[in-house]
């Protein structure tokens, strides 16, 4: 199961398993960040490169107007995913 | 195992439920299990995206030979890929040249100890044989 939302604060949280088929859901919801904001991934199972491809798209977009997302708490082994597809070169990754 | 899946983004759910029996049967968690369902999952969105002309369904099997995992995927009616073909991805690319597409392939190749496609009489055979711990990390 996939879950994303925006919290008040302007954090997003992602739950659950962020494949290809739910790339959409989380596109839509990232399309709708408009400054830079943390994203909790604390709670995400999985994610595939349509996932990882919605996080550099929005840290592109967001870096024309000199803002950022940041990544916040992926598990152990997302965090190595992220290394392999070069996320630790584009994104802050912090564990709190 | 072995499913035969829909060529749909949908059959995804199908996909990962016989991953998910395969690992439990297994004894695969944590890192591995992670791998092996990112390489199956990209191996088999990229079946469905890049050959809009294909069969209706691919066959999916997972078999375990010692410390290796085989995925093995037939795609029915389908045109000849070879991955080979596909330049690889520089992961350190700045975040301004990025572009879309070839991370999954990237993923895949990064996980793998072998990948292999071969195409004979309009269908599509991948094969990927993966390394993998017993028991949960």
């Amino acid at each position: 199961m996939f879950e994303i939302w925006q919290e008040a604060d302007g954090t997003v949280k992602v739950s659950g398993r962020l494949d290809a088929a739910m790339a959409e859901r989380a596109k839509e919801v990232f399309a709708g960040v408009a400054e830079g904001c943390k994203v909790d991934l604390s709670a995400l199972d999985y994610i595939s490169s349509a996932g990882i491809g919605i996080l550099i798209a929005t840290q592109k977009r967001l870096a024309e107007n000199g803002q950022k997302i940041v990544l916040a708490r992926p598990s152990q082994h997302i965090r190595e995913l992220f290394g392999i597809a070069g996320l630790d070169h584009v994104f802050e990754i912090v564990d709190s | 195992m072995q499913r035969r899946l829909g060529r749909d983004l949908a059959a995804l759910d199908g996909l990962f439920a016989l991953l998910e029996a395969f690992c439990e049967q297994q004894g695969l968690g944590g890192a591995s299990a992670l791998a092996l369902k990112l390489v199956t999952e990209e191996l088999f969105t990229n079946l469905v995206r890049h050959d809009a002309g294909g069969g209706e369904h691919v066959v999916l099997r997972l078999e375990r030979a010692d410390d290796r995992v085989v995925v093995t995927m037939v795609g029915e009616d389908a045109a000849p890929f070879d991955a080979a073909e596909v330049p690889p991805v520089d992961p350190r690319t700045p975040l301004a040249e990025r572009r879309a597409g070839g991370l999954g392939l990237h993923l895949v190749r990064s996980l793998v100890e072998e990948l292999r496609y071969h195409h004979e009489d309009r269908t599509l055979t991948i094969t990927a044989i993966m390394a993998v711990g017993g028991g949960h990390v």
